[in-house]
């Protein structure tokens, strides 16, 4: 028995497809839109100009400055909410958990904005990771022991609700505390999340953690394909479910804690990615990892694109666009969760 | 009309005390027509300002609590032996104002409430140029009996700004942008725009079609390459995700002989005179 038999194996229109198909073609869709969101801009700029016109010149400083930075945040990011969506929902079994629904994002944001609005950023970078690594820490922790691995589906969606709503009221709560007046301004930024004019700085300053969070949580791939048998079965497999669960928490804080610390919380990338790829790895929660990485990168990069294609006159904010396109994928899943539970 | 006036009457007793019912009634008393007002309630910064500007402090009632931060306002000392009030329907209440001055934009609700009551309101609006301080002086100036001090200020203001643009010595206007955070800069038909024209500099927001206030990506900014930028007071190191793209290392990078000038945010929250000291800054920063 295998859990979850997805939905759209019962459908039957999806197959699993070959390792080396899925993967070549998840390869190729990640480096198109990489470099689609090199080129896509504020002004028109060949990629022949960006490589090869001097330093300072405009062409190099937004090709070097500006574009790559965000196209390497839009992949590292993208990638680790994928990542741990699929590494929660292989984990916890509940087709519903996701770092931005059950409030693991929130967490994180309330931590980096604790640390970037007392001024100690300013004086140490490397706190703004940390402080949004420490905010999602508590709340996976938080999560974890409220609901458990056993809980039911419903009381791990409450959990997150109620986790959501501390850390937007306490992120809400600082920012109006804020000696600067324009600080509450900010609340949509780590509400709803955007790469736009980050810059290197901010890719080396989460990059060593979202690495090592990467790692972690793809430790457990194998031990994850066993859990799906469920926890006895695992356990008779020979595997520890504490440390397992330790790797999980520690893997998750740290990839989407520094990812959120400089981009702000991009929901529903982690709850989409997943579900879609899932068929086409016959459902095996551990060989979903590394393809719902890169799908997650893909999908990120190509909402990014659009935010900047989008003519309106402020951009709009990554989030905007994640959660409109997430939001109805959360409901169809709730709806089909209820048929079966009926 | 008459309707909606008794009926704001009657919510307006129906939601004071009854002290208060007294109170209004000696205000009344004491305000005789044909008198210059002598309790002024302003409930906005700027209006705080214009105020101290024409009247002695003793006059004024109560001014917002901004305008005793020296940071936001240029009439803090002034303000030491006034009442500072937040601006709400009690605050004012309990001020016996004979005239409430206010802005169009802040405590709304306050300035709306007292409309409908026995006691005078005169509201602002946002200066786009220095026609509209003018304008304004003379406004608050006449329904303070001070019409005579408003021209002087005014004609102080005109002969300063004709003296500046005598001093400016570059024949072709530099390039400028008014930056603020989020990207948003102020392009025609606003007041910092009549700053950096007084100043003999060219606003490259205009040609970039923005209207008022709207979004300049950093592309575009590098792209239009201006020789001057211009800060609002402590933007620049202020503390906001929305104010990180002001020291973006892309804008080092790109525009190495930027000239970046700081105006003190006080010369720039509303026009008044001061605001020619924020003009006499630009042209000081920007002529070397």
């Amino acid at each position: 028995m295998r859990h979850p038999k997805s939905d759209s194996q019962s459908r039957g229109l999806i197959k699993e497809m070959s390792p080396w198909l899925l993967h070549g073609s998840l390869w190729i869709g990640l480096v198109t839109a990489f470099l689609i969101s090199i080129d896509v801009g504020n002004i028109k700029i060949s990629f022949l100009e960006m490589l090869f016109q001097p330093a300072h010149s405009d062409a190099s400083v937004v090709f070097w400055d500006i574009r790559l930075p965000r196209a390497l945040l839009g992949l590292l990011v993208g990638a680790t909410l994928g990542l741990s969506g699929a590494a929660m929902q292989g984990f916890l079994r509940n087709p519903l958990a996701e770092p931005g629904v059950l409030g693991v994002t929130g967490g994180a944001a309330l931590g980096a904005v604790l640390v970037f609005y007392t001024g100690i950023f300013s004086v140490f970078s490397m706190a703004l990771p940390l402080g949004g690594i420490f905010g999602a820490f508590l709340s996976v922790l938080f999560l974890y022991l409220l609901a458990g691995s056993m809980s039911s589906v419903q009381t791990l969606i409450l959990a997150g609700v109620s986790m959501n709503v501390i850390a937007f009221s306490g992120t809400s709560l600082a920012l109006n505390l804020s000696k600067d007046p324009y600080a509450v301004l900010d609340i949509v930024f780590w509400q709803m999340g955007s790469l736009a004019d980050r810059s290197f700085h901010h890719v080396f300053l989460i990059l060593p953690f979202i690495l090592i969070g990467w790692v972690l949580l793809l430790w457990d791939r194998r031990a994850l394909d066993a859990l799906s048998l469920g926890e006895e079965a695992a356990a008779s497999l020979g595997i520890n479910l504490k440390k397992m669960q330790l790797r999980m928490i520690i893997g998750t804080a740290f990839c989407v804690g520094a990812a959120v610390s400089v981009c702000g919380s991009i929901g529903f990338v982690g709850l989409v990615v997943p579900h879609l790829l899932r068929p086409l790895v016959a459902n095996q929660p551990g060989k979903l990892l590394v393809v719902s990485a890169l799908g997650g990168a893909i999908l990120l990069l190509l909402s990014d694109i659009a935010v900047r294609l989008i003519p309106v006159a402020v951009e709009l904010k990554l989030g905007v666009l994640t959660s409109l396109v997430g939001a109805p994928f959360f409901m169809i899943l709730i709806l089909q969760m209820r048929r079966k539970l009926l | 009309m008459l309707l909606k006036n008794t009926l704001m009457i009657v919510l307006f007793f129906l939601m004071t005390p009854n002290a208060f019912a007294a109170d209004s009634i000696t205000a009344k008393i004491q305000t005789k027509p044909g008198t210059s007002p002598q309790r002024i309630v302003s409930v906005n910064l700027c209006t705080d300002e214009l105020l101290l500007r024409l009247v002695s402090p003793e006059r004024a009632a109560a001014v917002t609590k901004h305008s005793a931060n020296s940071s936001i306002s240029t009439v803090a000392e002034q303000t030491t032996t006034i009442k500072k009030i937040q601006g709400t329907v009690e605050d004012v209440m309990s001020c016996k104002a004979d005239l409430l001055i206010g802005g169009k934009f802040s405590n709304k609700q306050t300035l709306h409430f007292f409309q409908y009551s026995e006691i005078p309101v005169l509201i602002f609006g946002v200066p786009k140029n220095f026609e509209d301080i003018y304008a304004d002086i003379q406004k608050l100036a006449k329904a303070v009996g001070e019409s005579e001090k408003g021209e002087q200020i005014i004609k102080g203001m005109e002969e300063d700004l004709l003296k500046i643009r005598r001093d400016i010595k570059s024949k072709t206007p530099k390039r400028a942008v008014f930056f603020q955070s989020g990207n948003y800069v102020p392009g025609s038909g606003t007041f910092e725009n009549a700053i950096m024209e007084a100043a003999g500099l060219e606003n490259i927001a205009v040609p970039l079609g923005i209207k008022e206030y709207g979004n300049l990506p950093l592309e575009k900014l590098i792209e239009a390459k201006p020789d001057v930028m211009i800060f609002a007071g402590d933007q620049k190191r202020g503390t906001t995700v929305r104010g990180e793209v002001l020291s973006h290392p892309a804008m080092n990078q790109a525009l190495p002989d930027l000239k970046v000038v700081e105006i003190p945010s006080s010369m720039l929250n509303c026009g008044s005179p001061a605001s020619i000291e924020a003009v006499r800054i630009l042209v000081r920063e920007t002529s070397v």
